[in-house]
């Protein structure tokens, strides 16, 4: 193992991490896995900046065809752009990256939209959100074949589901990260064996919700019997903000941004928290709580993150160049110590223990479900039907 | 004592209103250079304003009265996102308005003094304590939030302090993730914008009458009641309307510190225009938000020239 690597990546989990924008929390997608807690996802959302690579080169981008010269016009999460490995990689190639940071999934869509076709080259869009800028004719069909790390991916990120379209992939994916529930080891005798426990008056006071309509509707969705979580009617909608709105008003402490969920723990302002990602219990740790993963019976859910080329992009090599630099091992691995990586070599060469938390061996159960309707003419509720139910429950 | 802040001629009795005369303005401004002067000058305020306030402001009233299909507005003409409004977002508009009123209530009563003395009782000091809070400015806004949470907080400054003088055995769970902890923080991070319109206004206010007032037998309180107040009224409305408008729009505040209740309006603008791409919805939002708040900056500016025209 790169001991820069390793030793970069021990220093994670026992030292804070920056906090991440704490906007991308709710409006990161969800997809239910099977995974328990423990087992489950991981990742991340949170930490702004990704940590330095140590040993990062522009080696596997410089190898790919990439046009020499010229720039590309990237919409991303700033978190899970690898700055330093895509520095190297612009030096060596002579192609500029100028990357715009997004504040919620819904921006890149918003901006191509307002005129942004024919200036955007690349955007980021969870797995849930693929399918909604595939429809809204925003993007174009990817030709995985021009990207020579490609293959490099694991293969459940290969031509995943939930972006192919027609036969054809319309993202790459990049990073990924899940929904844990953590809590103080040293105020919880007894964590919650199901999400339904949480009401239980043991726990009054001393829990700490994530402010995540879907992350919530797919998870006591699921809970309460309504699977898939992502097809469900309106009246099992109110049933879950219903009960949602019972658990805030017995034991919940407040419904915070999943930014905040270890500084929570660490001041003992909440002994139980979930969402967000396993970050929560990384930062909790080192700020001295005896934090601890939940396993509740039912799992967690977890999100994916893919690379898309907008459709009409001015500058479609360098497109193309950018993603097969984006998704190298070097940059995945730049950014591995926040997120879980779609990159099969970056993986390997984490620690074990990261790479035990981030259930590295169980990423078959990974993106089980998908997005929300686009409108409730099916009969299940859709993505904006989730939204406003998420507004009454926090006025609630 | 200090000297009049300005050289104004003390109106007659049976002339007219104090608080007019203050605020009649120099009309003798004349001349084409002037006025040329007046539009090279006032230029880059209009040309900004009109292209991004104004401008912005168009097309989101328009799209206000659209559509979304698809994730996509479509100029299709509807009335619903208004009736939305009015049903679905009710509560919480008025609940965004009561926050916001003793947001600015609390605001205004609360800088009035460090006004006053910057003004009247600082003497060569004064420049001092106003610079004094220009730095709080300085700080910025978000930081001024965190702060709030290490002073609220189970282990913050108010709590400690509290339990070790044994006045409290556990924390106050109600100094924090709740709406009054809203209302501190904004109140606590606007105090500074109501200060200045506050201190502009009493600059104005002649001390000859203050003292005028005094020679004629009226106390400290009576003097403030029907001389200083009335004098000052321009800014306590200015200063009234500034903290209400920031607090009714802010929704950074109720999303760190509002706890699990007290959803504002801010926070559904921000959802409607972010996640839910609902711009149509969202506009209609703001545009029903910016009229309430006009309608209650108008009350309180009624309000108080009824209650100050009173005469002793």
């Amino acid at each position: 193992m790169d001991d820069t690597i390793e030793a970069r990546a021990r220093a994670l989990l026992s030292r804070p991490v920056t906090r991440r924008d704490a906007l991308k929390l709710g409006a990161h997608g969800v997809v239910l896995t099977g995974l328990g807690s423990l087992t489950a996802s991981f990742l991340a959302a949170c930490s702004a900046n990704p940590s330095a690579s140590g040993g990062a080169t522009a080696a596997g981008a410089s190898a790919s065809a990439a046009p020499a010269g010229g720039s590309v016009s990237v919409i991303t999460w700033e978190s899970e752009h690898p700055k330093k490995a895509l520095e190297a990689w612009s030096k060596a190639t002579g192609i500029t990256v100028n990357a715009t940071y997004m504040s919620d999934s819904p921006d890149p869509l918003t901006k191509l939209q307002a005129g942004g076709l024919g200036q955007i080259d690349v955007v980021v869009a969870y797995n849930g959100f693929v399918d909604v800028m595939h429809g809204a004719g925003v993007l174009q069909p990817i030709d995985t074949s021009r990207l020579k790390n490609y293959g490099q991916l694991f293969k459940q990120f290969q031509h995943a589901p939930w972006q192919m379209f027609d036969g054809k992939d319309w993202g790459v994916p990049q990073s990924w990260g899940g929904f844990p529930l953590v809590y103080d080891g040293d105020a919880i005798n007894n964590p919650p064996a199901s999400w339904l426990d949480l009401k239980k008056p043991e726990y009054k006071d001393k829990i700490v919700m994530v402010d995540d309509a879907i992350g919530h509707v797919l998870i006591f969705g699921k809970a309460l019997g309504f699977d898939p979580p992502n097809r469900i009617t309106r009246e099992q909608l109110d049933q879950i903000i219903e009960w949602l709105i019972e658990l805030k008003k017995t034991n919940a402490r407040a419904v915070a941004l999943g930014g905040e969920l270890a500084d929570l723990l660490a001041r003992h302002e909440a002994a139980i928290v979930y969402g967000q990602g396993e970050e929560v219990l990384v930062n909790a740790r080192a700020k001295g709580v005896n934090a601890m993963l939940g396993a509740p019976r039912e799992g967690g859910f977890s999100w994916v993150d893919s690379y898309c080329i907008a459709k009409d992009a001015p500058n479609l090599d360098a497109a193309y160049a950018f993603i097969d630099a984006a998704i190298g091992e070097d940059a995945r691995l730049e950014t591995a110590t926040t997120y879980g990586t779609a990159n099969e070599k970056a993986a390997a060469r984490l620690p074990a223990e990261m790479q035990r938390v981030w259930a590295y061996d169980k990423l078959d159960a990974l993106a089980q479900y998908g997005a929300f309707p686009e409108d409730s003419s099916g009969g299940f509720v859709s993505l904006d039907d989730v939204q406003k139910a998420w507004e009454r429950f926090k006025a609630a | 004592m200090r000297a009049p802040a300005s050289g104004s001629e003390v109106p007659q009795v049976g002339g007219p209103a104090l608080s007019d005369v203050l605020i009649e303005t120099d009309a003798s401004v004349g001349g084409r250079r002037d006025v040329l002067l007046a539009v090279l000058g006032s230029a880059p305020v209009v040309v900004v304003g009109g292209l991004f306030l104004l401008g912005g402001a168009l097309s989101l009233g328009l799209i206000s009265f659209w559509q979304v299909r698809r994730y996509e507005i479509v100029p299709l003409w509807t009335l619903a996102n208004y009736v939305e409004v009015l049903t679905t977002y009710l509560p919480v508009m008025i609940w965004t308005l009561v926050v916001a009123t003793v947001v600015a209530l609390l605001t205004t009563v609360a800088s009035f003094p460090f006004a006053y003395v910057a003004t009247f009782r600082a003497g060569p000091r004064r420049e001092v304590l106003v610079f004094l809070l220009l730095l709080t400015i300085f700080s910025g806004y978000l930081v001024k939030v965190y702060a709030m949470k290490t002073v609220l907080g189970a282990e913050g400054l108010v709590n400690s302090f509290l339990m070790s003088l044994g006045v409290i055995r556990e924390p106050l769970s109600f100094l924090i993730y709740s709406p009054s902890a809203v209302i501190m923080t904004l109140t606590n991070t606007l105090i500074p914008l109501a200060v200045l319109p506050l201190f502009a206004a009493l600059q104005n206010v002649p001390y000859s009458l203050v003292e005028a007032s005094k020679d004629l037998g009226a106390g400290r309180w009576k003097t403030l009641r029907y001389v200083t107040l009335p004098l000052a009224r321009p800014g306590i409305v200015s200063a009234f309307a500034i903290t209400f408008v920031l607090a009714a729009g802010d929704y950074v505040t109720p999303q760190l510190l509002g706890g699990k209740s007290g959803l504002m309006v801010g926070q559904v603008i921000a959802s409607r225009f972010g996640v839910a791409l609902d711009w149509p919805v969202g506009s209609a939002l703001a545009f029903t938000t910016v009229a309430a708040s006009l309608l209650v900056i108008w009350l309180f500016a009624w309000g108080t020239r009824v209650a100050m025209a009173r005469r002793p």
